[in-house]
């Protein structure tokens, strides 16, 4: 077997660069395993243009249409998908921000909620904790909406 | 559900609205994009056998090469939606692409249950087996080939792909889709070398 052999592929597909394909023509005419290798690679290419096709079986059409369907109904939940992690995440800002405003909220005159008592009353604490808050519910919108 | 561009409007017979002209395949998968289904049948009707052709040659029996076909055009679907088509190959090695790649993520998944083949089904439909006539079927010839080997046959013999077009469309460098052809071709000469020597000797 010629060393050169591997070459005949690319020449008969019309992949060599012009030096290459006028070395590899002076070469097939002093090599005989490369001229057969030329020739099977032509009898190959013949056999595939002139090969033959199955039938298709019965309903085969009609079932290739059914991909519609599917093609739909998965651009579909992939659509929902997406809808469904923006609105999560602008659940979870609206939520963040409503805890955020509660906390900064002037406190009731009187009569102040049992629940509410004990945050309004620690000034402090707010301060530190809403950038917080705001940090986590960015992080949490990105990762949502990713 | 029909495409913008349905301009005949009385023409109720024709799904495409467009007796007078027949809608080349680009056009057909622009109107896909937008939803047209009538659109995606005609495509269908133009290379569904000839994709499950390729299909069955990829495959082991004829439910696979289905299975393949039915994701291949889902796959266009997508592809279609997500506007990744820019027509820089003809729809139909477009589709073959898709194919052929689907062909390798099928068989990954679903090497535990192929081991049933299709001993049953006939394996020509012409006269291959009779040797006289040197008409071999596709997936006769592929099936003395790996499918990795079939794989680059089928882009390069049926679809004309470029060494470099196939190295894309598979995911491998250059030199591999090379070397496969050149051991692919080196299998089909030594089963097939018959046919060679029958046939088509002279005529260069």
């Amino acid at each position: 077997m010629c060393d050169r052999e591997h070459l005949i592929d690319a020449y008969h597909d019309g992949e060599l660069p012009r030096d290459e394909r006028a070395a590899v023509e002076a070469h097939l005419s002093g090599c005989a395993d490369c001229r057969d290798a030329l020739e099977a690679a032509r009898h190959t290419s013949r056999l595939f243009a002139g090969a033959t096709m199955p039938q298709l079986p019965a309903g085969a059409v009609g079932r290739m249409y059914g991909a519609w369907a599917i093609g739909m109904r998965s651009a579909r939940d992939r659509a929902v998908l997406r809808i469904a992690s923006w609105l999560t995440a602008a659940a979870a800002a609206v939520l963040v921000a409503g805890l955020i405003g509660l906390r900064n909220a002037p406190e009731p005159r009187g009569g102040s909620l049992a629940w509410d008592a004990p945050v309004a009353t620690e000034a402090p604490v707010e301060a530190t904790t809403a950038p917080e808050l705001v940090q986590v519910a960015q992080w949490q919108a990105e990762d949502l909406s990713r | 559900m029909a495409g913008p561009s349905n301009s005949t409007s009385g023409d109720a017979a024709s799904p495409l609205g467009a007796a007078a002209r027949i809608p080349d395949d680009a056009e057909l998968f622009r109107r896909i994009a937008g939803g047209d289904q009538a659109a995606f049948r005609a495509i269908i009707d133009r290379h569904g056998r000839y994709l499950f052709g390729v299909a069955r040659s990829l495959s082991r029996n004829s439910a696979d090469a289905e299975d393949l076909v039915q994701e291949t055009l889902v796959g266009l679907l997508n592809a279609a939606s997500a506007g990744r088509f820019r027509g820089e190959s003809s729809v139909r090695t477009y589709l073959v692409s898709i194919l052929v790649r689907q062909a390798g993520m099928l068989r990954r998944r679903a090497t535990r249950r192929q081991e049933e083949s299709d001993a049953g089904e006939p394996a020509t439909t012409g006269s291959a087996q009779a040797g006289v006539e040197a008409r071999l079927d596709l997936h006769v010839m592929l099936g003395a080939l790996s499918l990795e080997h079939r794989q680059v046959m089928v882009l390069r013999e049926l679809e004309g792909l470029s060494y470099e077009e196939i190295a894309q469309a598979l995911g491998v460098p250059r030199g591999t889709v090379e070397s496969r052809l050149h051991r692919a071709r080196a299998t089909l000469r030594e089963k097939f070398g018959g046919y060679f020597d029958d046939k088509d000797a002279g005529h260069v």
